[in-house]
């Protein structure tokens, strides 16, 4: 009975104090892990609609508002699609005519040196001026596709692409069920 | 201090760094190793916040280890460690938060790094608080040391870069296979092997 109040004891102190200093470092982290957040946040919004000065958080996480001096100019994406070894996290703008402004790749975990180029400006940049029905892979369906796959990399690509145009689409869908 | 004492704790610390490194010799923690080591960057930054959380856990096992009924020795020897790194983890996102995103997961898996374990268990829960923290620096001088070894090996050979710079030719068409799971086995299957026949012949000029 001596032999299990102890161990009961002692581990209730070591979880007690282990749970006092986490306390403490989750108090001194939390600012700049919110700020940080928020900064990366705020320049990836700049980056894929670099027209706007402002965002309005519409659906909340998930699409924004740009507004350019307080006129709505179009929308901001966040979006996630099955990449070829796990989620693809992507942020991309589009303005209020459907043209893509800009994408950027928040977070993969795709091969090194093979699908991890999707995060590289030549194969966003492609992106730029195109409208939802021009999203396809240009080796699936070379009249209207646009994006041309990298090399090794055709499943990441696609995935990149149909997330883009799949989320492109549903808005529009929405947006037009609205009007009615 | 006495000369012996000095020399004793000495030799405790360099232990870790070739005659029992944790990766070459011990051969645990292998899956932080293989995973971190794409880059040299990211293995060192893999390095120094394994060796915080191996000198930190060392450090406290062995100043309760009179005190820890040796029943329940594992669950506090786990309770302390995941203390540590999740301070790693914590203090990584906010203030070094592009090295926390390019290590991801691996930070939180440094809790079932079979060394930092193995340490406690085999080492800081039988030594003293001083032997056990020159234990803990040894152990992860020789992490850092041979994990970043491993990812510039692989940096250079599989991207052409080193630390993020380019260091091979522009016409050089890297070995993708070297950032790729294989090439980490590759390289530590080398490293292994130069590693014993230094050894052999170490240890036969020196008997």
């Amino acid at each position: 009975m001596r032999d299990f109040i102890r161990m009961v004891s002692v581990l209730f102190i070591v979880c007690g104090l282990a749970a006092a200093s986490l306390a403490v470092v989750n108090a001194i982290t939390k600012e700049p892990i919110a700020g940080y957040e928020k900064r990366y946040r705020d320049a990836a919004l700049r980056e894929v609609f670099p027209d706007a000065d402002e965002f309005l958080n519409d659906e909340p996480d998930r699409v924004w508002e740009a507004l350019r001096e307080g006129q709505k100019t179009g929308h901001v994406f966040l979006t996630q699609v099955q990449g070829y070894s796990g989620p693809i996290t992507l942020m991309f703008g589009t303005d209020s005519s459907g043209a893509i402004t800009g994408l950027r790749i928040l977070n993969h975990t795709e091969t090194p040196g093979l699908g991890a180029k999707i995060t590289t400006a030549q194969f966003r940049d492609q992106f730029k001026n195109k409208r939802s029905q021009q999203l396809i892979l240009s080796k699936d369906d070379s009249a209207r596709g646009q994006i041309h796959a990298i090399t090794g990399a055709t499943f990441s690509t696609r995935a990149v692409t149909k997330a883009l145009r799949s989320r492109l689409e549903s808005f529009n869908g929405e947006k037009s069920e609205g009007d009615k | 201090m006495s000369q012996t004492r000095f020399r004793s704790l000495l030799k405790e610390l360099t232990k870790g760094f070739i005659r029992e490194n944790p990766i070459l010799v011990i051969m645990l923690g292998l899956c932080a190793t293989l995973a971190c080591s794409t880059s040299a960057t990211d293995a060192f930054g893999m390095g120094l916040a394994f060796s915080f959380v191996m000198l930190g856990s060392n450090i406290v096992v062995a100043i309760i280890r009179r005190v820890v009924p040796s029943q329940i020795r594992i669950p506090v020897f786990i309770t302390v460690i995941s203390t540590f790194v999740t301070i790693v983890d914590y203090t990584l996102k906010a203030y070094f938060p592009a090295l926390s995103q390019s290590l991801g997961v691996y930070v939180p898996l440094i809790v079932v790094n079979c060394i930092v374990m193995a340490r406690a268990e085999a080492y800081s829960s039988k030594n003293t608080v001083m032997a056990s923290l020159m234990d803990g620096i040894g152990m992860g001088i020789g992490f850092t040391l041979i994990i970043t070894l491993i990812g510039t090996i692989r940096e250079v050979i599989g991207n052409g870069t080193m630390f993020g710079h380019q260091v091979m030719p522009a016409r050089y068409q890297p070995f993708m296979i070297f950032i790729l799971p294989p090439g980490a086995f590759l390289v530590i299957g080398f490293l292994m092997a130069l590693h014993r026949k230094f050894m052999i012949t170490f240890y036969e000029s020196h008997r």
